[in-house]
């Protein structure tokens, strides 16, 4: 399935296409935002790990929520899901053992798509 | 259901303010908006609402603002609250609600409320949000809720 196909790493986790259409096709204004995706993902995951460790729910779900809009821009279409269900159960707050699963899932793509993203911005100078 | 009212753009200035707690999409929607409309004179982003209303005194024409904001910081208003807000202080401003899909009910219910547009946060959010900023700079009428079909 395309989705294990993607987790286990036979494809990229990234879509650039939406990212390309919206500045227009214009390199510098994409390599622009690639580099603020480059700063604030460690940022947010550092957090929402720190707030998984704690079970803290109402971090959890809005550090997940913020993290859909950010994850939506470089296409990583994969995160959506995971993302929905950590917001979900975090706002039910329950199951934190599902929580840190799903966080290291996402831990995963995202230093994925942290690889993608600095090797694709070579391509944007 | 759609509902029709009017709006007229008042300022001779064009100033916008994005309220959007991912820096990546308020940075996107910003250059985005930039590159579509090259005569708005500035385009403000700001993480949390508070900030947006400490600026308000620069009369931007329209306020996008995610319906959840707050991921970092726990004492910070909601969006709703801080709409309610813009709308005592600057009634006029037209505000532009941008809302993931499993928030459209409460993001309907604070259109109704409050005298806003909604554009769900989807892959067409970019493309309706410039059609409703160029319906905003044309004093067009416009519907103030898309179509949900």
């Amino acid at each position: 399935m395309k989705t294990d196909e993607t987790e286990s790493g036979t494809e990229n986790v990234c879509s650039l296409s939406y990212l390309s259409e919206i500045m227009g096709g214009k390199k510098n204004l994409i390599k622009e935002i690639m580099d603020v995706f480059l700063k604030q993902i460690p940022e947010e995951l550092q957090c929402i790990n720190d707030s998984v460790a704690k079970a803290d729910y109402p971090i959890v779900k809005s550090l997940a929520h913020t993290m859909k809009s950010s994850v939506s821009i470089m296409g990583i279409s994969i995160l959506g899901p995971i993302l929905q269900e950590m917001v979900d159960l975090a706002k039910e707050a329950e199951n934190i053992e599902k929580i840190k699963g799903l966080n290291l899932k996402l831990n995963q793509i995202c230093m994925r798509a942290i690889s993608e993203i600095e090797t694709a911005k070579h391509s944007y100078v | 259901m759609e509902t029709e009212f009017f709006k007229s753009m008042s300022p001779e200035e064009k100033i916008i303010f994005i309220v959007e707690d991912s820096e990546v999409y308020a940075k996107s929607l910003q250059t985005f908006i930039q590159n579509r409309f090259l005569d708005v004179k500035e385009i403000k982003t700001f993480r949390i609402g508070e900030m947006c209303l400490m600026e308000l005194h620069h009369n931007p024409c329209i306020v996008i603002m995610d319906y959840f904001l707050n991921s970092k910081y726990k004492a910070a208003d909601n969006g709703l609250e801080i709409i309610k807000r813009i709308k005592t202080q600057r009634p006029f401003t037209n505000i532009i609600v941008l809302s993931a899909q499993e928030e459209v009910e409460v993001a309907l219910e604070t259109v109704k409320q409050t005298d806003c547009y909604y554009i769900r946060k989807d892959k067409n959010a970019f493309n309706k949000v410039e059609h409703l900023i160029s319906q905003i700079f044309n004093r067009n009428n416009f519907p103030a809720i898309e179509s949900l079909n």
